[in-house]
């Protein structure tokens, strides 16, 4: 969400998300660069009204200018879009370890999202992804920067990016890192708020196991949070899963026939996982509810 | 690396005796005696005294034998396993070429110690004093299930001269990819495509199938597992692993060219210059479908002589 503009930052609390990437780089013209960066910490209090984690998007090309702009208490990320070389990383770690001490907030609250949107950020994967401790997801490149970098169409109903998810998700698992990215859907459209297609895709995600996505049109993000949860019944299942194995392991077995299906403690280890994430998420829910419902009763009041 | 045909490679629980009896009749190229995964830790001490007579009633039926090991217990896993007829160890869950390396170095002491050779091809002879090569070392295929495994698959391979093969292992499960809506397993056709370029640039064999999500892979029936062998072989496998004795005979036949598709190559390497790449695919499967004939007639001759 683009940070000059006074419309979407002050009603960004109302709109649900787990986290808020407010922007100081594509979506902020040049002219109003500074502008921007002075409205940081007005955006943080905003995002925080609904329990939004905050994430703030800089230019990759000036991180000594937007760095210090950017963290202050209440920034969990830096996403550093277009990420090439380990040294970037490595320099803005620099930076942030610097402002966290100068500005008092605990050495290393504040991560690094590195998100890879060139063919020389692919080829570097690896080394942006392990080059510092405050990268904890990692995924492939791709969106309109990579398709533009790429000399391609974005929206053309195949997955171009075959091999930049596959390596992005790959490094990911080797540096144990989160895996960030999503299940490739056909879209020929390129609608951003596409509603019906951004909780196939956070269904399949979800499925596929992953955890998070982001968006850039509100539309997406009930759908989002909706497809990314599991179900009442698949928590069901989860237990009877459970429930299952605890028996076989009883009997001194290590696979057997649920309904047609193996169950081994490879299931039983993806049921355990989804009981959690399930409950992870029903805690953020309440957690995001309660913090509309306070700001809300507080703006009824000065009202 | 070309020159052995294994085209199914059945993994069985080295503690069930219902099970190897199944396997020794299963027609399996690779018969592979399990100490991991299908065993369970209270059955571990009885899965590894069977190991012994289970290596030399496998190679009987006309089996190579390999035996899977649990990489944390890979000691007493190894001292189990090195007897003769046994052909080389699958290591799942590795990370560090420091694993391989160990791996290596204990069976060298082993073969060293107990006298044992990686054993002919099924149905070859070799006398006992022919001098022995480097070919005769136990080999070591390494099951990249995870995600660093998987990552340093080149640095793995290279950490041993035994390593001769490699695959995905149940990567699906570790690195817990399951299914897309398309029906493929997430990240597998980067991953598969991956193990085969490198396994190829090493000159190792890369093992696997083009399993689908809906068939869960290695439990998969007989028509899914026919298509899983048809397009890995298409893709650059030339065998796979499998866990259920009914899974060996689609592996078996989707990995031996159609008599259909020997024909087609006959007619192309015919018709085209010795020298282009058509002639060369053609020559291959050809060949290759050649060798899949000797291995069936190696192992009915050691079958029918078990028999006599």
């Amino acid at each position: 969400m683009p940070i000059n503009n006074p419309r979407f930052v002050d009603r960004s609390w109302t709109r649900d998300c787990d986290y808020l990437n407010f922007d100081l780089e594509d979506s902020v013209p040049q002219s109003q660069k500074d502008y921007a960066r002075s409205q940081v910490r007005h955006a943080i209090v905003q995002g925080q009204k609904g329990a939004a984690e905050i994430n703030i998007r800089i230019n990759c090309a000036y991180p000594d200018a937007d760095v210090p702009a950017a963290v202050w208490p209440g920034v969990k990320q830096i996403n550093f879009p277009k990420a090439e070389t380990g040294a970037q990383i490595r320099h803005l770690d620099a930076l942030i370890t610097e402002l966290e001490r100068v500005r008092g907030i605990r050495s290393g609250t504040v991560r690094i999202g590195a998100t890879v949107e060139t063919t020389l950020g692919v080829a570097n994967s690896y080394e942006i992804a392990s080059a510092s401790p405050r990268i904890d997801a990692f995924g492939g490149g791709t969106g309109y920067d990579m398709s533009m970098d790429m000399g391609i169409e974005m929206f053309v109903g195949f997955d171009q990016f075959v091999y930049n998810r596959g390596e992005g998700e790959l490094i990911a698992l080797a540096l144990g890192l989160e895996r960030e990215g999503g299940v490739y859907m056909s879209d020929t459209t390129g609608n951003v708020g596409n509603a019906e297609l951004s909780i196939k895709r956070a269904e399949a995600s979800r499925k596929a196991g992953l955890r998070t996505g982001g968006g850039l049109h509100p539309n997406v993000v009930a759908p989002q949070n909706l497809g990314l949860t599991p179900t009442v019944n698949e928590v069901e299942d989860a237990h009877r899963v459970l429930s299952f194995f605890a028996e076989l392991d009883q009997r001194g077995e290590t696979e057997g026939d649920m309904d047609g299906r193996i169950v081994d403690k490879y299931e039983a280890a993806r049921a355990e996982e989804l009981i959690e994430w399930a409950s992870l998420c029903a805690h953020r829910d309440a957690e995001k509810s309660a913090a509309r419902e306070q700001t809300a009763a507080e703006l009824d009041e000065q009202n | 690396m070309r020159g052995s045909v294994r085209r199914s490679w059945l993994i069985v629980p080295a503690h069930d005796n219902d099970r190897l009896a199944e396997a020794a009749g299963s027609n399996a190229d690779v018969v592979v005696l399990d100490l991991q995964d299908t065993v369970h830790d209270s059955m571990r001490h009885e899965a590894r005294d069977n190991i012994r007579d289970a290596i030399s009633d496998m190679r009987d039926t006309g089996s190579e034998v390999f035996v899977r090991v649990d990489i944390e217990l890979i000691y007493a896993d190894l001292v189990a396993s090195v007897w003769r007829g046994l052909t080389g160890i699958v290591i799942p869950g590795v990370t560090n070429v420091e694993q391989v390396m160990d791996a290596d170095s204990i069976l060298t002491d082993l073969e060293s110690q107990r006298g044992v050779v990686k054993p002919p091809p099924v149905g070859d002879v070799r006398e006992a004093d022919d001098p022995r090569g480097p070919e005769q070392a136990l080999e070591i295929h390494l099951s990249l299930d995870t995600g660093r495994g998987n990552w340093d698959a080149q640095q793995l391979i290279k950490a041993s001269n035994r390593v001769k093969s490699i695959s995905l292992g149940r990567a699906d499960l570790v690195m817990d990819l399951r299914g897309e809506p398309s029906g493929d397993l997430h990240q597998m056709e980067y991953l598969m495509q991956r193990l085969i370029v490198i396994a190829n640039a090493l000159n190792v064999e890369p093992v696997g199938a083009w399993w689908r999500a809906t068939s869960r892979g290695l439990v998969a029936g007989y028509d899914d597992t026919l298509q899983a062998a048809i397009d890995g072989r298409m893709a650059g496998f030339r065998g796979g692993l499998c866990m259920t004795a009914r899974q060996v005979k689609p592996l078996n036949t989707g990995y031996t060219p159609s008599a259909d598709e020997v024909s087609h190559a006959e007619e192309v390497f015919t018709r085209e210059p010795t020298y282009s790449p058509m002639a060369g695919i053609a020559s291959d499967l050809i060949a290759w479908s050649e060798e899949c004939q000797n291995r069936n007639r190696s192992k009915s001759i050691v079958t029918a002589q078990r028999n006599q």
